[in-house]
């Protein structure tokens, strides 16, 4: 996938091949995978395993089976009786409620691991702090810090460890909306500018799009789907949530047999995410033309048309990630006049999924390139007589891809 | 009337000189007992809080009986020490402090576990995903926040050494200027006629040692609120 301005070419990728096994009071853990990418995402929601992956790989945790290689150095191999401490692994961490220690401040805190550490670049400390805009925070006590502060302070103590992977473990999910808007640049920015891949944790989709350059989506500790964001969050393929399924109950696989016929033929026929309560999210990405300042808009370009974004976004050429919803999206069969959408697309149908409920799925291979799913009705399916092939226009209402959902802001600063 | 004797002054420095050998010595035993009880996962785990426990709630005569049958000259334990390592406890000053370091020693473990149970043990594993060893962990992390309370843990057995009675007399004896702490002494002068006055000086300054100690104990537990709060 053609990324934003990431890790300069020739830098070494990290190789991470995880294999490990969990069964435990209710718990189980089944998951496998390999990855090379700056930037990993583990996506599912709560109790799905992620974190426990995440404490695997760094160490605190062991699995009753399992082998974790890292860099081409085995840190852990159950069956071999190998197993390399936490402290020995060289993989940073950040929680998800920082952790930072109490009786430090920030500049104690900060120092902590680059004592342990053998010693780096000399500029190591000032470039740190500069990145995540911590200088005035040196002196500060943690428990006078804001939870944002207190967040970039951890990831900054983490970074100076100089790890050879960082893993940001729900990073931003003790934060209110605001913090979390604040803290997200900064990521992104560690993201293009640190020499260490980031394996990050979430079960915020509009997170995940936006960081990751990779995703693997855990459920009930198996890994349902792996690949680029645009490609694995999109077919996440239940629209119970908007659909009339209604009930909660049926996640995942172990309900399958409760739901109706034609609910699990579609399932069996799009193989992938068992997922239930994910709306479908698509990630559309494309370069920055112009920015409107009387109306406060960014015109971006993308072959199947412009798209206008409200907000200043990027510098113009840049590559932006737009997140959009599935629910936000309308179709038309020609291109549409005299309408408010400002963001008109074109493609071709090329998947679509129905059952008996009111809501269907169709997804569309954008001209030129990228994925877009949308959600509409049943009725309008079958009135505008979409099937596979089907040229269409999506329209993509421009309030609906809020700040949140586009990525590389901090580049345009 | 206000001046101490001689032999008042005499027991009031040798309760001290206890007191304080009792602290210092049972100080990293009740150390790594509170990390044990406080962290660690094993069978027996409350057996050893019992017996931890067990001299707050025996009688402290029973206490120093049975420290006189372990450590007495003729004792298993006692036998062995003065044999190789020349260490001699009954009565003598020793045999005072190690009483007094055995009825202390509970009090001392009790405040230092609640100390380190207030730590989150996750700050433990941050320091090893920052390449700390469990070691260093403990001496750069735990041990600084739990330190207030390791403080707190002294000062109450220092207390308890420079009060205890039952236990000592019946292990050591009242044998001044060798045995004969502030307690022991006080009990003497109220034995003795016209021991009134004498029994009221030494009271007053046993007044005076367990508030000292009471309120830096006190001061002490505050500063571990603050400081693992981390906002001062």
């Amino acid at each position: 996938m053609a990324g934003t301005a990431g890790a300069p070419p020739g830098l070494g990728a990290v190789v991470i091949e995880f294999e490990a096994f969990i069964d435990r009071g209710g718990f189980r853990l089944d998951c496998r995978f390999a990855s090379d990418s700056q930037a990993l995402a583990l996506f599912g929601r709560s109790g799905a395993g992620k974190s426990t992956v995440l404490a695997i790989l760094a160490g605190l945790l062991k699995p009753d089976r399992g082998r974790v290689v890292v860099d081409g150095e085995v840190l852990l191999d159950v069956e071999r009786g190998r197993f390399v401490p936490a402290h020995r692994r060289r993989i940073g961490m950040v929680f998800q409620d920082a952790l930072l220690f109490p009786h430090l401040d920030v500049r104690g805190n900060l120092r902590y691991g680059l004592s342990a550490a053998s010693a780096g670049p000399a500029s190591l400390f000032g470039d740190v702090v500069s990145m995540l805009g911590i200088a005035h925070l040196l002196e500060r006590r943690p428990g006078s810090l804001s939870g944002g502060e207190r967040q970039r302070v951890a990831i900054g103590r983490a970074l100076l460890s100089q790890p050879r992977l960082l893993l940001l473990d729900e990073p931003l999910s003790a934060l209110d909306i605001e913090r979390r808007a604040e803290i997200m640049p900064y990521i992104e920015r560690l993201r293009d500018e640190a020499r260490c891949p980031l394996v990050y944790v979430s079960h915020a989709i509009d997170e995940v799009a936006r960081i990751a350059r990779e995703v693997l989506v855990l459920d009930e500790g198996r890994v349902m789907a792996s690949g680029p964001p645009g490609e694995v969050l999109a077919p996440i393929r239940t629209y119970r949530g908007a659909g009339g399924a209604g009930g909660a109950g049926g996640a995942g696989g172990a309900g399958a047999e409760e739901d109706e016929g034609a609910d699990r033929a579609d399932r069996a026929g799009l193989a992938g995410a068992s997922t239930a309560d994910f709306a479908p999210v698509s990630v559309i990405e494309a370069m920055v033309q112009a920015h409107d300042t009387a109306y406060g808009l960014t015109v971006l370009s993308h072959p199947a048309g412009s798209m206008s974004v409200p907000g200043m976004i990027g510098k113009v050429g840049a590559t932006a990630r737009l997140l959009v919803r599935a629910t936000d999206i309308a179709l038309a069969l020609q291109r549409p006049q005299a309408v408010s959408f400002r963001t008109v697309l074109v493609g071709a149908v090329s998947d679509i999924g129905r059952d008996a409920g009111p809501i269907g799925r169709v997804e569309i291979a954008l001209r030129g390139q990228g994925r877009l799913v949308a959600l509409v009705t049943r009725q309008a399916i079958d009135e505008l007589r979409l099937q596979p092939g089907s040229e269409v226009f999506a329209m993509v209402k421009a309030s609906a891809m809020d700040e949140r959902s586009i990525a590389s802001r901090l580049a345009s600063r | 009337m206000f001046a101490l004797s001689v032999d008042e002054w005499m027991a009031v420095r040798l309760s001290l000189k206890v007191a304080a050998v009792a602290t210092i010595a049972a100080l990293p035993l009740a150390l790594a007992v509170a990390l044990l009880l406080a962290r660690g996962r094993f069978i027996g785990k409350s057996l050893l809080d019992s017996l931890v426990h067990l001299p707050l709630v025996l009688p402290p005569v029973v206490v120093g009986y049975l420290l006189l049958i372990g450590f007495g000259r003729r004792g298993p334990l006692g036998e062995w020490l003065e044999s190789h390592l020349g260490l001699v406890f009954s009565f003598r000053w020793t045999g005072a402090a190690l009483a007094c370091a055995v009825m202390g020693f509970p009090l001392m473990v009790r405040a230092i576990r609640l100390s380190i149970e207030a730590i989150d043990p996750r700050l433990e594993k941050a320091a090893a995903t920052l390449g700390a060893s469990p070691l260093r962990a403990f001496a750069t992390v735990t041990l600084p926040l739990a330190l207030p309370g390791v403080l707190a843990g002294a000062v109450l057995c220092f207390a308890k050494a420079l009060g205890e009675f039952g236990a000592t007399i019946t292990f050591v004896a009242n044998i001044p200027g060798e045995t004969q702490t502030l307690s022991a002494a006080l009990y003497n002068a109220t034995q003795t006629p016209g021991g009134d006055a004498g029994a009221l000086r030494l009271t007053a300054v046993s007044v005076l040692l367990s508030f000292v100690a009471l309120a830096g104990s006190e001061w002490l537990a505050r500063r571990v609120r603050r400081r693992v709060s981390g906002l001062s």
